[in-house]
């Protein structure tokens, strides 16, 4: 392993009640303020694959090294906070916006403190101030995505794990948050692992490509490729 | 002085079993079975406890006491777990203990504080008192547990969020024991709210039927209704965070395998 990895998967498989595995014997790894996208139909274990890696759920064997540490080492809490998942449909809490963001701050202390790093992380994924009063009923898909987003940046995060973030985006919205991504890679020098379904997404975000068929892992040179075998 | 029922008299108690089966037939309830049974297991649990009590009234020793409020915890602890909808296995024990700690903790509160009994053991006041705090925690706690694990189920977003941010597994729960804990304690609260108006309880109907003045048996009323509430508030508490570990692996992760089996 390198030191430029942050992420590194060896051999991880993954089997429900030790049935057939859901993901085996995946090997890569991720460098820092790297994006990786990672192709497959539904099933394929993908969640699984992103649930595992900041251990929401408990791989069955192999190892997956987070800055050289294996993270069964590693307290969930904390690795949890160095590695933010993000679901398909990111969920709001009832109340305000700011409430949301608030989630972020688990002292009670450190609300006082938060007024200003909530209003620059809300700007970074494109809202503005108006939007903390908002009740997160009121947000539509989009914004709902870019609020979660927010409360994971807050969190400090080193590495977003992505959900198929743009499922449930229009094209405009789809591109926004692409644009959105691509800074906070930039600005934070965050490493990214998205799941996605759609090639231009894919195109325009990924450094590198993986697709992932019965559990088994392969990196491809171009998301087409991945469409063209039949795996999407 | 109490007006004694006689055996034939009691026998007449049939005219009631006959209107219910009455309107189960003219309705088609097909509840025909259930009310002959039920009918006959009130008559016959009741006799036989009577005559148990009874026995125990007049050998009123704590080594015949005891036992009576052992069996009567672990039968409490049972029905509890049996009546949660796919109970877990080793949740028998928190019931136990969930029940067992309100009990003890509830009783030496109402015989040291308030009821000065002669003798600690005093059937006549311990077994029906125990019985009532007993019953209720039961309850409590059952709603409260059939109650989490719905909240559990509908909350798995929530929790995976929480969880997601760092937050340990009891934080991520919070939401559904709160909710589980307001569901066990409403229709208590609800109780107190129509005490004496709508609703004349057992016990003091009870207690006035057997010749207590009105005003006395009100006072053990009180005692009763509100301990009841606590009973159902701490039995409900304790089996929801000892019920919490459950759900949850040391690692704070999610058993989706428990909480959604179809998983």
């Amino acid at each position: 392993m390198t030191n430029n990895n942050i992420l590194e998967y060896s051999d991880v498989s993954f089997s429900y009640n030790n049935t057939s595995n859901a993901l085996d014997k995946i090997s890569f790894s991720l460098k820092k303020a790297e994006i990786i996208i990672i192709l497959g139909s539904s099933g394929s274990g993908k969640s699984t694959l992103l649930k595992i890696t900041n251990r929401l759920i408990e791989l069955t064997s192999g190892c997956v090294r987070y800055n050289n540490q294996d993270i069964k080492e590693i307290s969930p809490l904390l690795l949890r906070k160095e590695i933010a998942y993000l679901p398909q449909t990111p969920y709001l809490i009832e109340g305000s916006v700011n409430d949301n963001l608030l989630l972020s701050f688990q002292n009670k202390e450190d609300h006082n403190l938060a007024n200003n790093k909530i209003m620059k992380t809300l700007n970074e994924v494109g809202l503005n101030e108006k939007y903390l009063t908002r009740s997160s009923h009121e947000l539509s898909v989009g914004e709902k995505q870019r609020v979660a987003l927010a409360r994971t940046l807050l969190n400090h995060s080193k590495i977003l794990l992505l959900d198929e973030p743009n499922s449930a985006l229009d094209e405009e919205n789809s591109n926004i948050l692409i644009q959105t991504l691509k800074q906070i890679v930039e600005r934070e020098r965050i490493s990214m692992i998205i799941v996605t379904h759609q090639l231009d997404f894919a195109n325009n975000l990924g450094n590198r490509f993986f697709n992932l068929k019965n559990g088994k892992i392969n990196e491809i040179n171009n998301p087409k490729s991945a469409f063209i075998n039949g795996v999407i | 002085m109490i007006v004694e029922i006689s055996w034939l008299q009691l026998s007449l108690v049939s005219i009631f079993i006959l209107v219910l089966l009455a309107i189960s037939l003219y309705e088609s309830l097909k509840l025909e079975k259930s009310i002959l049974i039920g009918s006959f297991r009130t008559i016959a649990q009741l006799i036989l406890v009577g005559y148990l009590i009874k026995a125990i009234f007049l050998n009123a020793e704590w080594y015949y006491v005891l036992p009576i409020l052992v069996i009567m915890l672990l039968l409490a602890s049972q029905t509890l777990i049996k009546r949660l909808k796919n109970p877990i296995r080793g949740t028998y024990i928190y019931a136990l203990i969930a029940v067992s700690i309100t009990s003890i903790l509830t009783l030496i509160a109402i015989f040291t504080l308030i009821v000065n009994i002669p003798r600690w053991y005093d059937p006549q006041y311990l077994i029906p008192i125990a019985g009532m705090v007993i019953a209720n925690g039961m309850n409590g706690a059952t709603l409260a547990g059939e109650r989490y694990k719905s909240e559990l189920f509908l909350r798995l977003a929530e929790m995976e969020m929480l969880l997601s941010l760092g937050y340990n597994s009891r934080r991520a729960s919070q939401t559904s024991r709160k909710q589980a804990l307001i569901a066990a304690l409403i229709p208590s609260i609800n109780n107190m709210m129509v005490m004496g108006i709508v609703h004349l309880p057992g016990m003091m109907t009870g207690q006035i039927l057997s010749g207590v003045m009105p005003d006395e048996a009100v006072k053990y009323q009180i005692v009763i209704v509100l301990s009841l509430t606590a009973a159902v508030s701490l039995t409900s508490w304790i089996f929801l965070n000892l019920l919490d570990k459950k759900f949850f692996t040391p690692n704070h992760q999610i058993r989706y395998d428990l909480i959604n089996p179809s998983k």
